[in-house]
């Protein structure tokens, strides 16, 4: 009967520890594996609690790697009373034992390692989970058979199978929490990707992600939108043709440029709308590489920069035209004056170029306002210059042209062909010119107008944007400036290379001409010296401005005999040089000869001007031009010595010729006064040179009169003090007039003393006594005498007595009393 | 206390005079037949402001008696109110937080848990039961319902009546559980190879039936026909092997066409069993056994014996069921001769094997014996 039981029970315990086995490795995950086994071994053995951990190593769940973690117990509501480190310090003990621990509340250590809540009394059994944790097995009661050892060991070997179990759940719960963290970083993705959609859809901006040969793979509705087509039309096809091709290059060139290193690139282009209008887009392109640093896939974000562009273009425009202009400023300033002409067809190829246009040229207009002539034009190529087919175009082509002129900054008409009725003339003019648009802007030069600034578009129309007016202006206001700029130039080269008075080039001009021009080409180069004769003469007499006067006609009479290309030079005060090039010694010779004549035809107030003319040509290389100039002056003052006397007597004679005519000193009252006066020198013993000084003397000692104006020397009233004052310059006058004529020279002296008194009462020195001249003091008594004698408008004749007793009675005052003596003998005798 | 015949007004009359603590309230075990309109009972009972829970059972104990058509009142200390857990039948359970309940009792004390035995996851419902107590608290109760099978409200609280669900009440009683059934096991142990809750279809990898036709028909000299399988099987039930403890007795009440049996209560799949059979003498000797299991360790004025014994064991024991009843009184006057068994006849009983774990049972008798606060 025993032995009944006892295999009865051998039975049970075998068919207890299957059906614990079969609850092992029914499900694959801890939670599910723990409750099948625990539950039934629970409920087969009467437990009250059971509960697994596992090493947080096996468990790689990322959220605790401290130890050991509890993944299930039974009943559950035990879990938050499990105490972890009673647990860690179980663990220790069990990895050191590596067996089974049964304690039961009559143990020393039960309190230490068991220290589940409320589980104060009862039986532990504890067992190691191979290496990945231990189960933990309670009852309530201390008298529970589990709790003994064989019955423990019993249990083991099914506790392993269960260990081996849950080792490979903690593996699949490892695989699984990767899978799933995978999973759930693909639906973080997918829901990631649905909200980047979404929100990509929403954009207004234009998306897309394209292969690396431009196949669309993905387009949001903006982009679709932009180009209006549907997403069928677009994905599985290359962008490029929404592309025009001269950016295709700008395209790939920067999509090449990305790399791993460097996966995002910004770029613009231009794309072609589905109507065929041409858009600016600006994109940002991120690419995605594989694992070999390939580009698979780009992604790409893109906005329309159409107006951005325009306005940048415009202002790029704007830009690239103030530097034109800037530079051109710079160019025209850096411009030698003779480069001027080169400058402004280079400003108008500029402009021209820059707006477009075919032509562009710059037009003057005549100083009487109505015609215009071309001066400088720019044409592009394959246009056929028209600068000579417009001079003296007349501006008033019709009344529709002038009209237009009317408050307006410029004229611009994009179609010659749609000109109005009244436009005719013009019309026909432009249409003659192959010019299907133009533009006209006048073009003022300081305040006046100088002409326009013309641009024209040959056989084709040219759209002209009323925005670029302002452009306009400050090409016409840069050429006014260069105008000006170049007026000036030109002035102070006037000034630097001209003489003022004549106009005539000055000597500077001439040092630098005659180096230009000293060059085998321009041989033969002839020089002609010209000094004008009795310059000084004239100056002294009538003042430097009568002098000027005779400087400008004898300029006027060299620029008269030479030819244009001569250059004629003031060389210095009655001096002048011509120079002419390519000019033989005959020719100059044919030149000297029309000085000569056309001296002939011309005076200054009677009195006659002619030049001393020397003449040498340069007919090699080999002689300095330094040495022509020697030469030609060597002939000049032989010429001048040949001459000197006889046109110096010719300007004598007509000087008193002239004070003949405006004064009262007749040919009588000559001959009155020079015998008296050389009755008086002999007299007294005069020599005969100083008889025929004295003789010259009567004929010169009032040469000063011919200064002053006739009214006053003719005057019967009395003179007033300011006439008087005049009156009394005559001597000095006389002197400067003397001592500026070689032949008279020697008699300055009495001429500038004759109003001396012997009392030192006369003027113009108040010479006294003997320290006036003899001469001097024959000439005032011989000159007071013809006066008395003959009398005057203003005053009658005197009597021999009344002329004996005025003498007597003056002198030792006004006269010498010698010679008034003797005067008073000799008009005894008559 | 026993009301059998009242009408409402005179059963609410009666409540009102019971003049309730606070913290009492009424637990009513109702028999199947008894005449009550139990949704005016429950409006009564909430004028009243009485705290409640009941079910509605095959039948009520009271002394050595049992009846179908009277009402057991109980008059217990409660702590909190009575809850009710719903979505037994197969739906989603809906659990309500016990933990908080839980901490204030103390070791020792009783639930009361009263399911619909007809509906379909008692067994999931015990396990999560368990799994938010654990041993913390003595489960004590049964299942109710109708002994024609037929599905109905068989649960009541002051919020209604329910079915497919469980009404739980936590009672400041200290609790000593005796369990006993009396089977004998005359075969085993034999593998429920295949099993789906309350359906064994392999025994032993062969068909469940034939394997416990077999077994039965050789021990009662009986043959199993078409019509007669329920009156031979309720004398040998399965028990469900247990480590010190008594079987879990799993009876098989139907047999399908293609040999699957199917008993009150999960059978785990698995699970080793064994073939019982029993005699009255020794089911009416367990009886008076499970009482004495659960005397109080002292004697106790303030004690009240709650049965719940299963209504198969009626059906099995016949005329000598009011032996049982009987031996129990007797058993229980031994600890306190004014002290009356009270209780129902269920459909399954419910307690934790001693103090520990809770099971679903059949054929078998609980006697709780609550003492004590």
């Amino acid at each position: 009967m025993e032995n009944e039981q006892g295999f009865d029970r051998v039975i049970q315990d075998i068919s207890m520890l299957y059906e614990l086995a079969l609850t092992i490795g029914r499900y694959q995950d801890i939670d599910s594996s723990c409750h099948a086994f625990l539950n039934r071994l629970l409920r087969i053995k009467n437990l009250s609690f059971g509960a697994v951990w596992i090493k947080d190593e096996f468990l790689k769940t990322g959220d605790n790697q401290k130890g050991v973690s509890l993944v299930y117990a039974t009943p559950r509501c035990y879990i938050d009373k499990t105490h972890l480190e009673a647990d860690h310090q179980l663990l220790n003990v069990l990895t050191r034992k590596k067996n089974i621990l049964a304690l039961s509340d009559r143990d020393d250590h039960f309190s230490d390692l068991v220290t589940e809540k409320g589980f104060t009394t009862g039986s532990y059994a504890i067992y190691n989970l191979r290496k990945i944790g231990f189960i933990k097995l309670y009852s309530s009661s201390c008298n529970n058979p589990f709790f003994c050892k064989v019955e423990l060991d019993k249990h083991s070997s099914v506790i392993d199978i269960f260990a081996i179990s849950l080792e490979q759940s903690v593996l699949q719960k490892q695989l699984l929490y990767e899978i799933s963290e995978r999973k759930r970083a693909e639906e973080k993705l997918r829901s990631s990707e649905l909200r980047y959609r979404a929100i990509v859809e929403s954009m207004s901006e234009l998306i897309c992600r394209f292969k690396p040969d431009g196949t669309l793979t993905y387009a949001n509705e903006a982009y679709c939108r932009y180009f209006n087509k549907k997403p069928e039309d677009l994905l599985g096809r290359s962008f490029m043709p929404l592309i025009p091709e001269d950016d295709h290059h700008l395209v790939q060139d920067h999509q090449q440029k990305i790399s791993p290193a460097n996966p995002v690139v910004e770029y613009e282009h231009r794309v072609i709308l589905n109507g065929g209008e041409i858009r600016w887009q600006h994109w940002i392109d991120h690419a995605f590489f594989d694992e070999y640093g390939y580009a698979i896939e780009y992604q790409a974000v893109g906005r329309d920069i159409s107006a951005q562009k325009e306005l940048e273009q415009h202002l790029k425009r704007e830009l690239r035209f103030k530097e034109l202009i800037s530079d051109l400023s710079t160019y025209f300033m850096s411009l030698n004056d003779d480069q001027f002409d080169e400058g402004i067809i280079y400003a108008l190829e500029a402009f021209g170029r820059f707006f477009d246009f075919d032509t562009c040229y710059l037009s003057r207009v005549s100083d009487d306002g109505l015609r215009e002539s071309i001066t400088h034009e720019w044409c592009a190529d394959g246009i056929e210059p028209q600068l000579e087919n417009n001079q003296n175009r007349p501006l008033d082509i019709d009344p529709w042209w002038a009209e237009q002129w009317r408050d307006k900054s410029y004229l611009y008409i994009y179609d010659v062909d749609s000109l109005p009725p009244e436009a005719e003339g013009a019309k026909r003019e432009l249409q003659a010119e192959g010019i299907c648009s133009f533009l006209y802007a006048p073009v003022i030069k300081g305040s006046t107008l100088f002409g326009f600034l013309g641009f024209d578009a040959i056989g084709r129309n040219r759209l002209w944007h009323e925005e670029d007016a302002i452009l306009l202006t400050l090409c016409t206001d840069l050429i006014s400036n260069a105008l000006l700029r170049h007026q000036k130039d030109q002035d102070i080269r006037y000034l630097i290379f001209h003489d003022q008075l004549t106009g005539l080039f000055n000597r500077a001009f001439f040092e630098v001409e005659i180096k230009r021009l000293d060059t085998p080409r321009q041989l033969p180069i002839s020089i002609i010296m010209a000094d004008l004769n009795n310059l000084k003469l004239v100056n002294d007499t009538y003042g430097h401005a009568r002098g000027d006067e005779m400087l400008k006609i004898a300029a006027k009479i060299l620029n008269k005999s030479c030819r244009g290309e001569d250059i004629i030079v003031r060389w210095g005060g009655d001096e002048f040089i011509i120079m002419l090039p390519q000019t033989s010694a005959q020719k100059a010779k044919a030149i000297v000869d029309r000085i000569v004549d056309g001296c002939r035809e011309a005076c200054l107030e009677s009195l006659p001007i002619s030049f001393a003319l020397g003449l040498s040509t340069k007919t090699s290389m080999d002689k300095d031009i330094q040495v022509i100039l020697r030469e030609a002056e060597a002939d000049m003052y032989k010429v001048k010595l040949s001459e000197s006397r006889s046109t110096k007597n010719l300007v004598m004679e007509a000087m008193l010729k002239t004070l003949a005519e405006k004064s009262y000193e007749t040919e009588e009252h000559t001959k009155c006064m020079r015998e008296v006066a050389l009755k008086i020198g002999e007299k007294i013993n005069l020599t005969d040179t100083e008889l025929n000084r004295l003789g010259l003397l009567v004929i010169m000692h009032d040469i000063g009169y011919i200064n002053i104006a006739r009214e006053i020397l003719t005057k019967v009233d009395l003179l007033t003090e300011d006439e008087w004052k005049i009156i009394k310059e005559h001597p000095e006058t006389g002197f400067r007039i003397a001592r500026a004529t070689e032949d008279f020279a020697f008699v300055a002296e009495e001429i500038l003393s004759h109003h001396e008194r012997w009392d030192g009462k006369g003027y113009p020195r108040g010479l006294e006594g003997e320290d006036i001249p003899l001469l001097a003091r024959i000439i005032a008594i011989a000159a007071a005498f013809e006066v008395m004698h003959n009398g005057r408008p203003y005053k009658k004749a005197m009597s021999k007595s009344e002329i004996v007793a005025e003498f007597e009675k003056c002198s030792r005052t006004q006269f010498d009393p010698k010679l008034t003596e003797i005067f008073l003998s000799i008009l005894k005798e008559k | 206390m026993l009301f059998r015949g009242l009408a409402l007004k005179d059963l609410l009359s009666t409540v009102k005079g019971l003049n309730l603590k606070e913290d009492e309230a009424l637990c009513l075990l109702i028999g199947e037949k008894a005449a009550l309109d139990f949704e005016s009972l429950i409006v009564g009972l909430n004028e009243l402001k009485v705290t409640f829970w009941g079910a509605i059972f095959p039948g009520v104990i009271y002394d050595q008696r049992s009846y179908k058509d009277a009402i057991v009142l109980l008059r217990l200390p409660i702590k909190g109110k009575p809850l009710v857990i719903t979505g037994l039948d197969n739906s989603v359970l809906k659990m309500p937080p016990l933990h908080s309940q839980v901490e204030e009792i103390n070791n020792n004390h009783c639930l009361t848990v009263f399911v619909d035995g007809l509906t379909a996851n008692i067994a999931g419902f015990l396990s999560a039961l368990f799994d938010e107590l654990g041993c913390e608290v003595c489960y004590l109760g049964g299942g109710a319902g109708s002994m024609t099978l037929k599905k109905q409200p068989c649960l009541l609280t002051s919020d209604g009546m329910f079915q497919d669900a469980a009404v739980i009440a936590f009672l400041k009683k200290h609790c000593i559980i005796g369990v006993r059934h009396g089977w004998k096991k005359i075969m085993g142990p034999v593998i429920a190879t295949k099993t789906r809750r309350n359906r064994i279809s392999e025994l032993n990898w062969k068909s469940a039936f034939a394997v416990y036709r077999d077994i039965v028909e050789n021990d009662s000299g009986h043959k199993f026909r078409e019509d007669n399988f329920f009156e031979i099987a309720k004398g040998y039930p399965f028990g469900i092997l247990k480590e010190s403890g008594e079987h879990i007795i799993r009876d098989p009440f139907y047999v399908t066409n293609n040999g699957t049996l199917v008993c009150v209560g999960d059978v785990p799949e698995n699970a080793v069993l064994d073939i019982m059979s029993g005699q009255s003498t020794d089911l009416i000797a367990a009886a008076g056994e499970a009482v004495r299991d659960s005397y109080p360790p002292e004697k106790n004025n303030n004690s009240t014996a709650l049965i719940f014994d299963c209504i198969s064991r009626t059906l099995f024991l016949s005329d000598d069921f009011s032996k049982e009843l009987a031996v129990m009184s007797k058993e229980i006057k031994a600890i306190d001769n004014n002290l009356i068994p009270v209780g129902a006849l269920t459909i399954g009983e419910i307690a934790s094997y001693g103090r520990e774990y809770l099971e679903f049972l059949n054929k078998t008798i609980v006697v709780g014996m609550l003492h004590g606060e």
